[in-house]
């Protein structure tokens, strides 16, 4: 029967202060609890950036129910098919014929054949030593004109390599080719959304006269695989910076990575880089930072002390995100996360050292389960990201994943205005976190 | 080799899903020994109850390293530590494939859970191959193996059931429990237990006390057939949709208690000449109890396909049983109207007639705000039609 929360756990008890905590591993692996709030994308929605190309998963029905449902949701299931493993499959050396006879029976199914096939096996197939390669060779020579491209959704992998979310921004650059090199031009790798136009990235480049390509602008298959004619890949996210060293070794192309970040230094750095690698003329980064900092100092006063918490799906750079706003006089109370990736290792220490009242909450621990609040019922927080509304009950969302698109000192002024506008607005938070896929279509 | 794919439509909830929607509200923990992330799947499609609930459904987060040198201790460290802190009524484990797959002794690991925090524990080894039937139906034995309280059976309530397969992946979040709770009162029939929707640990102990159980899904079945073998309590197998298939669920009830008899599956004799193919797709007892209403209320003669691979028993000779999107798209090649979930729809042949009935274990949450409650009222069913 349906109990209130109450008395269960002391959520608190299992938050750290930052002062106390240990780098890398915040809190040790437990069972795990999935929170309800769903706007992170999925493999599903990042394949799905890839145009006129179909995704058949391979895999077990309860594998399988997440994938096509996250399909069904955003009105796609017109590009998405299975093949459902049984369980003499797992014993009778059958994994392959079965992949290949079932990708074969959908494909001839098809009205038109697609442009490409992303064929996604899961964990079941490695451990069961399933020949993966042979499978789409196999499925090449049958149909020729589709480009496969070998997928994998294998989350028991997750700590053995690269995590899933890093997988997927690999594997969604696959099926592309080395073109002849267009001058000029450039690529950005991994993105989930594209740039914001205003971003000094995106006007640095534009301005000297580069094309600027991205898997977010494209609207067909050719245009995707114009993306293998550019000269330059640049990513800024973590998890796409090893898709895009595959991709620039495989390709041999230049990579450039200048990591998403909140540290001042740390963007004019990225763009020192930027103009020295590709030549550009550099704008007035003073100036920028400037009005950077302007923004930082109307919205702390706009903000009157309201305590912040910010969550890891917001942004992975959640502690470079804490530290500019402490520094600029937030109160930031709360942060929401279970590791600290590398790149965040001098914001740890830094954030230790000057700020170690900073409190670090778990999202997965067993005991979270009981933090997930009724909305409202928190709302003196202000809120940046989804996790951080639904362990606080606060409905002042800055409803971001991902870095929200924004880069930069422009990315700063655009999450400052963001926060004054969630200051001012209650979001229904119930409704809202459950929608999957943040900017993507729903159905819901 | 003949594989089962799908071009287009959805997969049914799997087996794990089952074990965790049935056991949700019960005060139990319920863990799924599979790898971080896949929990995402059964907390955002299949269960709807986050907000103002105690449950507790966890994920062992496997990793490749657990599964090479099966790493149980740590599971059941993890388990322990736990249960130590959130005090469950119980803990149950279940598994997917990969374990399923190692061979991992999930019933071993129950025992040496309850041995070190004296929790009931127990197992159910599925391997998310098989629909959520399967899991609801284990979960519900090895949950009244060890709470049935005997001493029930001994103090008999006249008139009162027990609703048994009650999960929001059969049964609309959208009153429908009430409209079913109120047909029976207004019927004067008790309430003693539902299995397992608004009813706590204790009042599902207490089951052997009823007279009669009323199984909803399919789910149920095994759970109804426990308890006609070790407390005599007989069952019917259906819902009272609509108007017709109320009647004759009121009257399977009373025979079951006077002559110890069960329904498997609610039949109603043709009314007359229908006509054109007429195919219900959907869980069996649902289907078949939707079938009944329609042949009496509207003289449709609806065949049902069973595509969750269940118990035979739960349909009549002339219902089908199909496993595959081509196996079903051939079956009903023929209609004139299908009855489904809306995501059968492009399965339907061109010009058949659709009435949509969105089913949570299918479609999940894309057609919730869709679901209608069909539960002992008068329904304009040929409003419901629409041209595909």
């Amino acid at each position: 029967m349906l109990k209130s929360l109450t008395g269960k756990s002391n959520i608190d008890q299992h938050a750290v202060r930052i002062a106390d905590a240990v780098y890398p591993q915040l809190f040790a692996p437990e069972l795990e609890f999935n929170a309800p709030a769903r706007g992170m994308w999925n493999i599903v929605h990042t394949c799905m950036l890839i145009p006129e190309t179909h995704q058949i998963f391979i895999c077990a029905q309860g594998c399988l129910r997440g994938v096509i449902l996250t399909a069904g949701e955003m009105n796609a299931m017109h590009r998405m098919s299975f093949v459902a493993i049984r369980e003499h499959e797992l014993f009778d050396g059958s994994l392959e014929e079965s992949a290949i006879e079932g990708v074969t029976a959908i494909l001839n199914k098809m009205e038109k054949l697609p442009r490409a096939v992303a064929v996604f096996f899961s964990c079941v197939q490695l451990f069961a030593g399933c020949d993966l390669k042979a499978v789409i060779k196999e499925l090449s020579a049958r149909f020729p004109a589709v480009d496969f491209f070998e997928c994998l959704m294998h989350p028991t992998m997750r700590k053995s390599a690269l995590t899933p979310d890093a997988f997927m921004r690999k594997q969604m650059y696959g099926a592309l080719k080395a073109k002849p090199v267009q001058k000029r031009s450039i690529a950005i790798i991994g993105n989930d959304r594209a740039t914001a136009e205003s971003s000094e990235l995106i006007l640095m480049l534009k301005q000297n006269g580069f094309v600027v390509r991205d898997i977010t602008y494209c609207r067909n298959y050719d245009e995707y695989l114009e993306l293998g004619s550019c000269e330059y890949f640049l990513c800024y996210h973590t998890v796409a910076q090893a898709g895009c060293k595959v991709l620039s070794d495989r390709l041999q192309r230049r990579m450039i990575y200048l990591p998403l970040s909140y540290s001042f230094e740390e963007i004019k750095s990225n763009y020192q880089l930027l103009s020295d690698t590709l030549g550009l003329d550099l704008p007035d980064l003073t100036g920028l930072q400037s009005v950077a900092e302007a923004e930082l100092q109307q919205t702390c006063k706009y903000l009157n002390n309201m305590p912040v918490a910010i969550d890891y799906t917001a942004t992975l750079r959640n502690l470079s995100l804490a530290r500019l706003l402490l520094t600029h006089g937030f109160n930031v109370k709360r942060v929401y996360s279970d590791v600290v990736i590398g790149e965040e290792a001098a914001d740890f220490e830094f954030l230790q050292t000057h700020y170690p009242d900073l409190m670090i909450y778990p999202t997965v621990h067993p005991a979270m389960r009981f933090a997930v609040q009724k909305p409202g019922s928190g709302d003196e927080f202000l809120c940046i990201g989804q996790k951080a509304a639904c362990f606080t009950g606060s409905r002042h969302l800055v409803n971001i994943v991902s870095g929200g698109g924004w880069y930069g000192f422009d990315g700063i002024r655009q999450l400052c205005a963001a926060m004054r506008q969630a200051k001012d607005e209650f979001s229904d938070t119930e409704e809202l976190i459950q929608l999957k896929g943040w900017g993507c279509a729903s159905c819901l | 080799m003949n594989p089962v794919y799908s071009k287009a439509i959805s997969c049914y909830a799997s087996d794990t899903a089952g074990v965790c929607s049935a056991l949700f509200e019960l005060g139990g923990m319920t863990v799924v020994h599979d790898a971080s992330g896949c929990n995402s799947t059964y907390s955002t499609f299949d269960e709807p109850r986050w907000y103002n609930s105690d449950s507790m459904t966890y994920i062992s987060a496997l990793t490749e390293k657990d599964v090479v040198c099966g790493n149980d201790d740590k599971l059941i460290d993890d388990i322990v530590r736990a249960a130590g802190e959130l005090h469950p009524a119980f803990i149950m484990l279940t598994c997917s494939v990969i374990p399923f797959m190692t061979g991992c002794d999930l019933d071993a690991i129950a025992r040496e859970v309850e041995n070190s925090c004296h929790v009931p524990a127990f197992a159910v080894t599925l391997g998310g191959m098989t629909h959520y039937t399967v899991g609801m139906n284990q979960a519900y034995c090895r949950l009244a193996e060890r709470f049935l309280l005997p001493g029930a059976a001994e103090n008999k309530i006249p008139r009162s059931v027990n609703i048994l397969g009650a999960t929001p992946l059969d049964l609309p979040m959208n009153g429908t429990l009430e409209s079913l709770k109120m047909f029976l009162q207004r019927n004067d029939f008790s309430i003693q237990s539902i299995w397992s929707m608004g009813s706590t640990l204790d009042e599902l102990a207490r089951s052997a006390g009823a007279e009669v159980n009323l199984v909803i899904s399919s789910g149920a079945v095994e759970l109804a057939e426990y308890m006609f073998k070790e407390y005599n309590i007989p069952f019917v197998c259906a819902q009272p949709i609509g108007v017709a298939a109320a009647e004759r669920v009121l009257s399977a009830l009373e025979e079951a208690i006077k002559l110890k008899r069960n329904t498997f599956c609610l039949e109603a004799p043709p009314r007359g000449r229908d006509s054109g193919k007429k195919y219900i797709i959907g869980e069996s007892v649902f289907a078949r109890s939707l079938a009944v209403a329609l042949q009496q209320e509207c003289n449709w003669s609806c065949c049902v396909i069973d595509p969750l691979a269940g118990r035979r028993e739960l349909l009549t000779a002339d219902d089908l049983q199909k496993n595959s999107e081509t196996e079903l798209e051939l079956a009903i090649a023929d209609a004139e109207l299908v009855i489904a979930d809306n995501m059968y729809e492009v399965i339907v042949p061109e010009n058949a007639q659709m009435l949509k009935i969105p089913h949570t274990a299918f479609s999940g949450r894309c057609y919730r705000k869709q679901q209608l409650d069909l539960i002992d009222r008068t329904i304009d069913w040929e409003s419901l039609l629409c041209r595909k």
